[in-house]
């Protein structure tokens, strides 16, 4: 057992499938939010965002994590006030503001000397380069996403069927908005090292589609995200580990073919 | 804007109550009072603004104007408020008035029996007939037993049992628990046949009255044209045939004329 030995002699090996499975866990939890509320986009655009945040970092030589983390949270910042007058509809806001932060991030990047490997870097995910200080992230995200959406289940479920009647019954449904688009946001800025700007998108959106299908609940749908998450992500890990396949897209191909497979099944099923 | 709550016989006063939306002027210096445990319709043609008017009765956008309501509200939206794909069942969408309430299962079981869906608590929302979200809807309103109940088209979406079971179930809320109801509505036959009240809106306030002073021929002759807005699921077809093939007539007497007078001009 190849992989065995390697996990017990390599640090870097358990480091990434840690890493692989926490991502795992957190994007599970916040996919089918963000796909029942119909914002499929908010990943690629959190990830375009990082982009942007990652060059201005990259240039003006200052924390990576940070740049990240900022351009995130003022991407998001920038979704909810457009959609908060109900001017424009979060995917609306979303497919506005990409391309505007990609095009920051691609300016800056260009008068980078790092620029080829940068932008390789953070599009499609480097999984092998985690190091300790990622997973403690990536576990104190995974905890706040997991307190926040469970603690707050019922409002979430609420705020994304009828946002009126939550409102008019005395859910806060902007502040709902706003913490989801923040976690969101940290939770891809956590698993940038590992899905990468371009893989990003699909963590978020293959698990929410999956639950989606058959879930009675939202806490359901959560769990089952979380499910087929764990089972691409380990798949397509051992695959690209046997076959020196890089790790996000591997992962993201094995999640498309477990859906396609899920929806061949419901179909026949039916 | 200003909401006041104060006591009176009337529950609900709006007084030069005016809505702009963008640059367009949806209402325009309505005015009305509503007495307690009466059951007021609103008729008015599509975008005439009666979903604006109970809106901004409810809070929801801001108004020009003064509104009182002197009670508690429970309000029922248009079928297409919910978003049907999302997985929620009947408890959880019934309890939202009463989510923190220790007891709220016993109650929300009390209620699905009142409006008839009793068993329903487990079933998902989005799988409900218009009918039964309706009456989901409906239960969702009552279970804060509020004063007021207001409802913005209820029967859309509901087919002709659904409906008269519906509105069946709001007369016997209306003189079991004198709750005062305020409804929307496109179906002018059963506004007649079931509310004591109507208000025609188109825009300002045309009429407001008790439904035994009204009749359906004088509202039509108030609004002039017969059309889509004033109309009875069962009268809709008919009515909107006869007035396409009135239409119809016109256009080919107008062609036949045209051409006569094409021939008269030629012969000239």
């Amino acid at each position: 057992m190849g992989i065995i030995n390697d996990l017990a002699n390599f640090e870097f090996l358990r480091y990434s499938l840690i890493a692989t499975l926490l991502v795992s866990l957190s994007t599970g939890i916040v996919s089918p939010i963000i796909v029942y509320r119909g914002m499929e986009f908010i990943g690629d655009g959190l990830s375009h965002a990082i982009f942007a945040g990652v060059a201005v970092a990259v240039v003006a030589n200052f924390n990576v994590f940070l740049g990240a983390i900022l351009a995130t949270v003022v991407f998001a910042y920038l979704i909810y006030r457009l959609n908060k007058s109900d001017a424009l509809r979060e995917s609306t806001a979303i497919g506005i503001l990409l391309p505007v932060f990609m095009s920051i991030g691609v300016i800056i990047f260009s008068k980078s000397p790092r620029y080829t490997t940068d932008v390789t870097s953070y599009l499609f995910g480097n999984i092998l380069m985690v190091v300790k200080e990622d997973l403690y992230f990536l576990v104190a995200v995974t905890i706040l996403t997991g307190i926040a959406v469970f603690a707050n289940l019922y409002k979430i479920s609420y705020w994304i069927s009828d946002e009126a009647m939550a409102q008019f019954y005395g859910i806060r449904t902007n502040t709902i908005k706003l913490s989801i688009l923040f976690l969101t946001s940290f939770v891809v800025v956590s698993a940038l090292k590992i899905a990468g700007v371009i893989v990003m998108g699909a963590f978020l959106v293959l698990p929410g589609v999956f639950a989606k299908m058959s879930a009675n609940s939202l806490k359901q749908a959560i769990f089952k995200a979380i499910n087929f998450n764990l089972i691409s992500s380990l798949l397509g890990f051992l695959v690209s580990y046997y076959f020196d396949l890089p790790p996000g897209p591997t992962i993201v191909l094995f999640g498309f073919l477990l859906l396609v497979i899920s929806i061949s099944w419901n179909k026949w099923k039916d | 804007m200003e909401q006041v709550r104060n006591s009176k016989e009337k529950i609900i006063a709006v007084k030069d109550l005016s809505v702009t939306l963008g640059e367009v002027e949806v209402l325009k210096d309505i005015s009305f009072e509503i007495s307690k445990g009466s059951f007021t319709g609103i008729i008015g043609p599509n975008g005439a603004g009666k979903s604006t008017l109970i809106k901004a009765i409810l809070g929801f956008i801001d108004y020009e104007g003064m509104v009182v309501l002197d009670g508690t509200v429970g309000y029922v939206p248009q079928l297409s408020s919910f978003n049907r794909e999302f997985p929620m069942n009947v408890y959880d969408f019934v309890r939202l008035p009463i989510r923190r309430e220790k007891n709220w299962k016993e109650k929300v079981d009390s209620i699905l029996n009142e409006v008839g869906l009793e068993g329903f608590g487990i079933r998902l929302v989005g799988k409900l007939s218009g009918g039964e979200f309706q009456r989901a809807a409906l239960a969702r309103a009552l279970i804060s037993k509020p004063d007021i109940l207001i409802l913005d088209e209820p029967e859309a979406g509901v087919d002709q049992m659904g409906k008269a079971r519906f509105y069946d179930l709001l007369n016997s809320l209306k003189q079991e628990e004198n709750i005062t109801i305020l409804m929307v509505s496109h179906d002018i036959g059963l506004i007649f046949e079931k509310c004591d009240n109507v208000m025609c809106l188109n825009k300002t306030l045309h009429c407001h009255g008790p439904t035994e002073s009204m009749s359906i021929e004088d509202i039509k002759k108030t609004f002039g044209e017969f059309d889509i807005w004033i109309r009875s699921d069962d009268h809709y077809e008919v009515e909107h045939e006869h007035h396409e093939h009135q239409k119809n007539q016109t256009h080919s007497e107008a062609r036949s004329d045209r051409k006569q007078r094409d021939n008269n001009g030629h012969n000239k």
